[in-house]
């Protein structure tokens, strides 16, 4: 079938089957591969996305539910000439260990903040338990959503 | 300080080949009496190079055979060159390599030695030593056992530091003074008045040129970049998701 919808800003068209999970749509039918591939069963995380700017399992959504989204990539969220808050404030932690999980973390962690600007510990954990990190960046996780809440007041 | 005699006792000689359009600094594995299967397809007399510095017109090029898998691997050992060779890391390519027989890991089988690593007498010291031929003769390129910075912290800066030297050599031919006479800094050679000539720009004149071997490695104390924190050289692209 072919679906349209917003892909890190551009319109993007795709013809594709329709019970396609909208994470090989990006990885293998456009080539971006900054989101991952963990599981595929909505278990860790790896593959979040924007989807109409709420965090979203990427394996989980299918082609046919995608007419009219707009999606959001890492690729999408900032770029080195331009970080996004979240991933300044993870470069500045450093964060990654191997990076696997990386992406979906900053992905999920830029939406709790889009909705909580000055999150609780609780709320943080609430947010990101559905995020796995096998390296267990999890302390690091924690204290870069906290600089990132900070810089992200400062520049309001 | 290590000189080559420590260096030629090991077989690791770090020397140089010429590369499409610049030079290679690396180890030599030298075809040996003493049969050896990884260098069958080698003829007599000749030499396979195994590069860690790769430079040409367009840049710098550091070959990190160890693993990254978020330890910090590839930072370390970029640093290791990079100390000697007197870069910015952050502005050369780092890249694994291709598998090869000169990246075997000497220190990795030094712990499999049936003393704990606390004893370090002259008997388990000796036998730890000893295992850095098996580890040689099967061409070990494992990346495991905290071995990353014991096996690469000589051969890594004596790559570094035979780099620099011959780019040394390579701008004092062109110059027709001493090599004495300059000194390198940022990925330059500085001549006497202050000129700086780009690496990049003497690659394929150091490529033609027998290699300096005779280098000494540096004091710790003169480091600009080991033994202090740094911010790893893959952590933008593992926040951005443009790690390849
Ligand atoms: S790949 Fe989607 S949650 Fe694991
Ligand atoms: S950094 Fe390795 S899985 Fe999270």
């Amino acid at each position: 079938m072919q679906t349209s919808f917003t892909l890190n800003g551009k319109a993007t068209q795709v013809d594709v089957a329709p019970e396609m999970p909208l994470l090989w749509i990006i990885r293998d039918e456009l080539g971006l591969t900054g989101t991952k591939y963990g599981c595929g069963i909505a278990q860790c995380g790896a593959c979040t996305v924007h989807i109409d700017g709420y965090a979203q399992r990427a394996c989980q959504v299918q082609a046919q539910d995608l007419a009219g989204a707009t999606v959001t990539t890492i690729e999408g969220l900032g770029t080195l000439a331009n970080l996004h808050p979240v991933q300044e404030a993870w470069i500045e932690t450093q964060v990654a260990q191997c990076g696997y999980c990386q992406s979906g973390q900053i992905m999920q962690a830029a939406s709790l903040l889009a909705d909580i600007p000055n999150p609780t510990d609780e709320e943080i954990d609430d947010a990101m338990s559905g995020n796995l990190c096998r390296c267990g960046s999890y302390p690091r996780i924690r204290q870069a959503i906290r600089a990132a809440a900070t810089k992200m007041a400062d520049t309001q | 300080m290590s000189k080559l005699r420590t260096i030629t006792r090991r077989t690791l000689l770090i020397g140089s080949a010429t590369i499409a359009g610049g030079v290679a600094f690396g180890a030599y594995l030298a075809k040996k009496p003493i049969p050896n299967p990884l260098l069958d397809n080698l003829g007599d007399g000749q030499a396979a190079i195994t590069p860690y510095v790769l430079i040409d017109a367009a840049g710098i090029t550091l070959i990190t055979p160890r693993a990254d898998v978020g330890q910090g691997a590839y930072t370390v050992q970029a640093n290791m060159i990079a100390e000697e060779l007197d870069i910015d890391p952050a502005t050369a390519t780092i890249s694994p390599g291709m598998p090869g027989p000169a990246y075997y890991n000497e220190a990795l089988l030094s712990e499999a030695v049936p003393y704990p690593p606390y004893n370090e007498d002259a008997l388990p010291e000796a036998l730890r030593r000893f295992m850095s031929i098996p580890a040689k003769i099967i061409g070990l390129q494992v990346t495991g056992g905290s071995s990353t910075v014991p096996d690469s912290y000589e051969k890594l800066r004596l790559a570094g530091a035979v780099a620099r030297e011959t780019l040394k050599q390579a701008a004092a031919q062109r110059l027709g003074i001493n090599r004495s006479d300059l000194t390198t800094q940022d990925g330059h050679v500085i001549t006497p008045d202050g000129t700086r000539i780009a690496y990049t720009d003497l690659a394929t004149e150091a490529a033609t040129i027998d290699p300096v071997i005779d280098v000494s490695l540096r004091d710790p104390g003169q480091w600009t970049l080991l033994g202090k924190p740094h911010q790893r050289l893959d952590i933008i692209a593992k926040s951005t998701g443009t790690e390849t």
